[in-house]
């Protein structure tokens, strides 16, 4: 009788420590916005003064300052970040499903050879790149242009999509391809009709994972454009930052308001996104 | 030998042309020249929008290039703004694919290799034969020489990186009219301080550049004085090993480890944390530079104007074995105005280039920092009015510019390299983990193997 009791009396003390720990967890995710956004409410001096604490007079001028200045130029900055992140995803997710699709079902002679070297791909450091890169850009006439981050953007996440991929497909009987065959359909028509819906969970895993590492990049944009209306949000949040000191709460605000549409984004499909998260986490 | 003589005709036609519009127009505005090049200037430089509010050097920089981008609608400059640290990156990117803009700016530590790698114009002529020579302060060039050869007109504002601005009444409260002009009675104020549980002096080396740039940079010259700088940029037998530089790192590392004179965390917060101990009365004074001071100024002006009026300025006291220039502070220039050499192939193009660099250093530029911040450039303005600008704003410019005596920032020459090795080795030393000499053993290694 004791010991069970005593077993009870463990459950909940393992029970609390866990949900303490998670939440511990959670809250360490969650401040940072949270902090964020009340800090956007103080000026420079109240920050500076007390980083943490609450705005003790809250004001809406960073706000102001941010989107009536237009040296700040963020609405052409998150336009140029969001037509250059929504073409590479699309294509990044087209080509990762053609190119994964033929290294798992085709045979040909050096199949394997090519398929190392794609994922060869994701050991190469970008910042060693970044040089060679710059100078093949601009005599090819590549850079500076509104298309030019798409390539690199592309380029690097391919051998990402292709890894998840191939191994998804692998994990797909070939039997549906027999039957579909014997049915009379085409390759392509295989391909798109059949395929590419089973293959939609990994391939929303493979938009997700790009999504944000698209969004955020900051190497090759810095590197490849030049024209100020060209920027990309990473570049022009960097304006905030002055050589010997920093506005934060101004660069929290503009990060906020560049933040806006992501947010707004995640919440909308937040269903599919966990959905493929967890479909590619268990197949992939 | 032939593009050297056009170079020459182009340098000298310039001039001529400058001279010749200078001569008949007020010293303030840019100067309009007539320039033969039509077509596309492209710019790269790092005075945002946002480091322009309250920096007089931005602010007057984007100023005058507003008005020189007006004066020569036929000219279409490109301008390409980054904040400094991203600003650095592209610039490196760039050098390294031989694809530098037209005009930029060209940080010290950089001239010697890039003036080696012929990617940028000597502009050595050209200055000399300004308009304006006469008036520029010849000591901001020394960042930007390589042999005999002048790369880069200085931009920007001259600010001190080393400054002590300390609370008068406190100071006096503790029986010092003035802030003491050695170590040894900066002690024994701490003592007093302490007691009262107030910081003697406010420092934060967070970034780990502050103690060489804000600090170092000035007790250096105190026991080696200027010429053993001088043999270290130019290569001629000074080393970090010398002993009197092993000295001044043994006082630094006394001052901050076996006194009380500073705040505990001082190797934890950066000088935007420690400056707040100051403003906040936690500390009796704070040592930074005039990015610092000009953050004090205005915040003290809003919030508390009895302790903004308080506001002195004063050199790092002497340490009481260190021989050289007791009223020495840290001051310069960083960075030039400087011109791609493929420009060069380009005469015309090359005759707008430097006329632009010449006028962002200019008179124009001059005048406007001078008569809105009380701030001096590359060029020297006559008779500034001061009685426009408050008590405390005169006497941060006499400090600066009249009374004290001038050395070099350490971080402005060498190599970046170099830099990042002594830093880190210093916080560490400051935090009583490493002795002098090894700190200066490490230094020298670096300087041998980078520079």
């Amino acid at each position: 009788m004791e010991k069970k009791k005593s077993n009870k009396a463990g459950r909940y003390v393992s029970g609390f420590l866990m949900n303490f720990v998670l939440i511990v967890f959670s809250l360490s995710c969650i401040f940072p916005i949270i902090w964020m956004f009340y800090s956007s409410f103080k000026e420079k001096r109240a920050f500076n003064a007390d980083i943490i604490g609450l705005p003790t007079e809250p004001t809406l001028k960073n706000y102001q300052r941010i989107l009536t200045n237009p040296d700040y130029h963020l609405p052409e900055s998150m336009w140029n970040s969001a037509r250059t992140t929504i073409i590479s995803i699309l294509l990044i997710v087209v080509f990762s499903f053609i190119v994964g699709y033929i290294l798992a079902r085709v045979r040909f002679k050096f199949n394997r050879a090519l398929y190392a070297m794609f994922l060869m791909g994701m050991l190469i450091p970008i910042h060693s790149l970044l040089v060679p890169i710059y100078v093949v850009f601009n005599k090819c006439g590549l850079s500076n242009r509104w298309f030019t981050l798409l390539l690199p953007y592309i380029s690097f996440a391919l051998p990402m999509g292709i890894f998840l991929v191939e191994g998804y497909v692998k994990g797909i009987p070939i039997s549906l391809e027999e039957a579909a065959a014997i049915d009379g359909s085409s390759f392509s028509y295989t391909l798109w009709h059949i395929i590419f819906p089973i293959c939609k969970p990994i391939l929303v895993t493979v938009a997700i994972i790009q999504v944000f590492s698209c969004w955020n990049e900051f190497s090759f944009a810095l590197v490849l454009i030049k024209d100020v209306a060209l920027q990309t949000v990473p570049l022009a949040l960097t304006q905030f930052k002055g050589q010997f000191a920093s506005d934060y709460p101004k660069q929290m605000t503009a990060m906020l308001i560049t933040m806006a549409p992501i947010i707004v984004l995640y919440f909308a499909f937040s269903k599919q996104i966990i959905k493929g998260m967890v479909s590619g986490a268990v197949k992939g | 030998m032939k593009k050297k003589q056009i170079f020459s005709t182009v340098i000298a036609t310039a001039v001529a042309a400058t001279t010749l519009a200078s001569s008949a127009m007020a010293a303030t505005p840019v100067a309009d020249n007539d320039l033969a090049y039509t077509g596309e200037l492209t710019i790269m430089h790092y005075s945002t929008s946002e480091e322009s509010e309250g920096n007089g050097g931005s602010d007057g920089l984007r100023t005058t290039l507003a008005a020189w981008i007006e004066a020569h609608p036929e000219i279409t400059v490109n301008e390409n703004v980054l904040a400094n640290a991203e600003y650095k990156t592209q610039i490196a990117t760039l050098a390294s694919a031989g694809d530098l803009p037209d005009v930029f700016m060209l940080q010290g530590m950089n001239t010697k290799a890039w003036a080696e790698q012929g990617l940028i114009v000597d502009l050595t002529d050209a200055i000399k034969a300004s308009p304006y020579y006469a008036d520029y302060e010849q000591a901001y060039f020394t960042p930007f020489l390589s042999g005999d050869s002048i790369y880069g007109y200085p931009v920007l504002t001259g600010g001190t990186c080393t400054v002590v601005v300390y609370d008068k009444a406190m100071w006096a409260e503790a029986g010092f009219d003035a802030f003491p002009s050695t170590w040894e009675d900066v002690e024994k104020a701490s003592e007093y301080f302490n007691e009262q549980g107030i910081t003697t002096i406010a420092f934060g080396n967070g970034g780990k550049w502050q103690a060489n740039s804000c600090f170092l940079s000035t007790l250096g010259n105190r026991y080696t004085g200027p010429e053993w700088f001088q043999s270290l940029i130019n290569k001629e037998g000074a080393a970090f090993t010398d002993e009197a530089f092993v000295k001044a790192l043994e006082e630094t590392k006394r001052l901050f480890t076996e006194t009380s004179i500073f705040n505990e965390d001082f190797n934890a917060v950066t000088n935007e944390d420690a400056r707040e101990y100051y403003i906040a009365g936690d500390a009796a004074a704070f040592i930074g530079g005039n990015w610092d001071e000009s953050y004090i100024w205005a915040t003290l002006k809003e919030s508390d104007e009895e302790k903004w009026n308080n506001m002195g300025f004063a050199v790092l006291p002497q340490p009481a074995d260190a021989t050289e220039a007791p009223t020495s502070q840290n001051i310069g220039l960083g960075y030039a105005v400087a011109i791609n050499s493929k420009v060069a192939e380009d005469p015309d193009k090359l005759a707008a280039a430097i006329d632009l660099a010449q006028e962002l250093t200019g008179p124009a530029f001059a005048s406007y920092v001078a008569e809105n911040y009380a701030l001096g450039g590359l060029t020297k303005v006559a008779d500034v009015d001061l009685s426009k600008f408050d008590q405390v704003t005169q006497d941060f410019y006499n400090w600066s510019y009249v009374d004290t005596e001038k050395c070099e920032i350490y971080d402005s020459y060498i190599n970046g390299a170099v830099w990042e090795v002594l830093n880190t080795d210093l916080q560490t030393m400051m935090n009583g983990e490493m002795e002098a000499a090894d700190v200066a053993a490490n230094a020298q290694a670096a300087y041998e193997a980078n520079y």
